[in-house]
């Protein structure tokens, strides 16, 4: 190629350039942001991978290409604490609550003997606050369709409250009650000939705590059982009430 | 055709066969109805600036196999002047939410799913500047009992708090007292020494504990030093200081323990000096309250029986005395 020829080549290809600066505008790359006529999406990060793995050994979750991600600040020595980043949403503190099975069925009762059931309540709670577990009942266990009941126990010597429990051994007094036995129970349910009443709600009384700790728990576990017998004069026929676990964390 | 005939029964027979094997009913196991409900977060703290709107959204997980209807119920609560812990007083009228709306839903979440209830703030420019501290229940309604035999049904109820502070700034409150620092006046030289100061919040937005709670003796010197705990104490309510654990991991929430301490032996006067200061920053020593209280130890039972021996001791030789004078 003539030298003259390879000049204006180049000259042209440099000419073209520059024009293509002035007069070619480059939109920002706009590289979170997905938008049509119907919707506008805006992502705080976009991540190369996250998710659930898992094998047999491990499993692990993970959140790669987030900005500023990370721990600032330290306990006991900046004042503060901040966990910057998706991954810390395992900080955010849940609570859990577990009633093992929502019917309570006494059986038929005879008169010299105790109608039982059980079921097991369970707490997690992350909180430093702690939590409690209230009960308490609708009625007095009730004849369907009557008036007539099962009075709430009182126990043996008759001084068991809806706040202290009593011994109460013995089917031919008459009366319907709960033992707690387990973690972070009541302390006045000594073993598990101890009961107390219910608190009635229909009554007005308030519901008492069974359980309570004023710190973190894992699976706090613990094993209530009912216990109802009648007198020799009790109406036939089938009783029910409701029963009422309520659990609040600590703050 | 006898052969055709044997063919065809002996097919029909196997063919029953095999039917029966595949459509044999299998007994069905009646599932258990449980409650297994989870809620995030537990405790909220929410400031609302008066003239705004606030959105605040739980988390309700049925961690169960089968759906589970609930129905939000809000309460207030009132601290118990000890611990964290609440003690709900009853369904609340707190008048920035829409409660009557809140408490129709029922939320009904397949097993192993979650739902998410949104509760908008709505605060008037009027408002006056309280703190509210609301627990928000969510109630089981019971199904059809599975259990043909049932004669009652349990109800389960979850809570997650919101401690909603109505306020234009924020409030740091330095309007905290010592109540008490529970020690005993005199203690066993040979004992676990337990303290249970406790606080008063005379302002009437929540405030956190910061501070220190520091034994030392008679020269002056420190036996025992601890880190309070920030626990949350609630506007115009007292709550018993805790200590922070010392052996945690720097970004891993630390645990509260009681102050308590263990030495080998102590003897003599003790003071207690427990300092309150500003919270939520290290750099602040502002000292908001501060109290002491002294205790005397010795070793208790040593003492008792030495006393003891002494006095039997004395009453001998007086005794004897008596006798020789008496002779």
């Amino acid at each position: 190629m003539h030298n003259t020829t390879k000049s204006f080549f180049i000259l042209s290809l440099l000419g073209f350039f520059v024009f293509s600066l002035f007069f070619w505008q480059v939109d920002r790359v706009k590289a979170e942001r997905l938008e049509s006529d119907s919707y506008v999406i805006q992502f705080g990060n976009f991540n190369v991978t996250s998710g659930e793995k898992s094998s047999a050994n491990y499993n692990v979750t993970d959140t790669v290409g987030q900005t500023a991600a990370g721990a600032f600040g330290e306990y006991g020595t900046s004042g503060y604490f901040v966990g910057a980043g998706f991954q810390y949403i395992y900080q955010i503190k849940d609570f859990s609550f577990i009633i093992s099975d929502v019917n309570m069925n006494l059986g038929e009762l005879v008169s010299g003997a105790f109608g039982t059931d059980t079921h097991t309540l369970e707490i997690t709670t992350r909180g430093a606050g702690g939590y409690s577990v209230y009960a308490y009942e609708l009625h007095p266990l009730r004849l369907q369709g009557d008036t007539d009941e099962i009075t709430d126990t009182t126990c043996d010597a008759g001084t068991c409250t809806t706040a202290s429990a009593g011994i109460w051994t013995d089917p031919t007094v008459s009366g319907f009650g709960f033992n707690i036995q387990g973690d972070d129970v009541a302390t006045d349910f000594v073993n598990n000939t101890y009961f107390r009443p219910f608190a009635d709600d229909e009554a007005a009384a308030p519901m008492q705590a069974i359980m309570s700790s004023n710190n973190v728990g894992y699976k706090r576990q613990s094993t209530v059982t009912y216990q109802a017998a009648k007198s020799g004069n009790t109406a036939a026929g089938t009783y029910e009430t409701a029963v009422v676990y309520v659990a609040v964390p600590g703050y | 055709m006898n052969t055709k005939i044997t063919q065809l029964l002996s097919y029909s027979i196997l063919t029953i066969t095999l039917l029966c094997r595949v459509i044999t009913p299998t007994p069905v196991a009646a599932q258990t109805q449980a409650f297994t409900v989870s809620v995030t977060p537990d405790t909220s703290y929410i400031r609302i600036k008066p003239g705004s709107k606030v959105r605040h959204t739980i988390t309700i997980e049925n961690q169960g196999a089968l759906n589970s209807t609930l129905r939000p119920l809000i309460f207030d609560f009132t601290a118990d002047g000890t611990t964290g812990r609440p003690i709900l007083v009853g369904e609340s009228s707190f008048p920035y939410l829409d409660i009557e709306t809140i408490s129709q839903q029922e939320i009904t979440i397949p097993g192993g799913k979650r739902a998410q209830l949104a509760l908008l703030f709505t605060v008037p420019e009027d408002a006056e500047e309280k703190e509210y501290p609301l627990t928000v229940m969510f109630e089981s309604i019971p199904t059809q009992s599975t259990n043909p035999g049932s004669t009652s049904q349990l109800v389960g109820a979850i809570g997650s708090n919101m401690i909603v502070l109505i306020s234009k700034d924020e409030q740091i409150s330095q309007l905290i007292n010592i109540n008490s620092i529970a020690v005993p006046k005199f203690v066993d030289s040979f004992k676990k020494i337990t303290i249970k100061p406790s606080i008063k919040n005379n302002n009437f937005a929540a405030t956190n504990a910061a501070g220190t709670v520091v034994v030392k003796n008679m020269f002056d010197s420190q036996v025992a030093a601890f880190n309070i705990f920030p626990d949350t104490i609630l506007g115009f309510s007292a709550r018993e200081l805790r200590a922070m654990r010392t052996d945690f991991q720097k970004d891993i929430e630390p645990e509260a323990v009681p102050f308590a301490f263990d030495p080998s032996f102590l003897l003599g006067l003790y003071t207690v000096e427990v300092t309150v200061t500003q919270p939520y920053t290290s750099e602040s020593q502002d000292i908001i309250a501060y109290d002491t209280f002294t205790f005397f130890a010795f070793p208790i039972l040593p003492t008792l029986i030495t006393l003891l021996l002494s006095a039997a001791g004395i009453t001998f030789i007086v005794k004897r005395k008596k006798q020789h004078s008496d002779s």
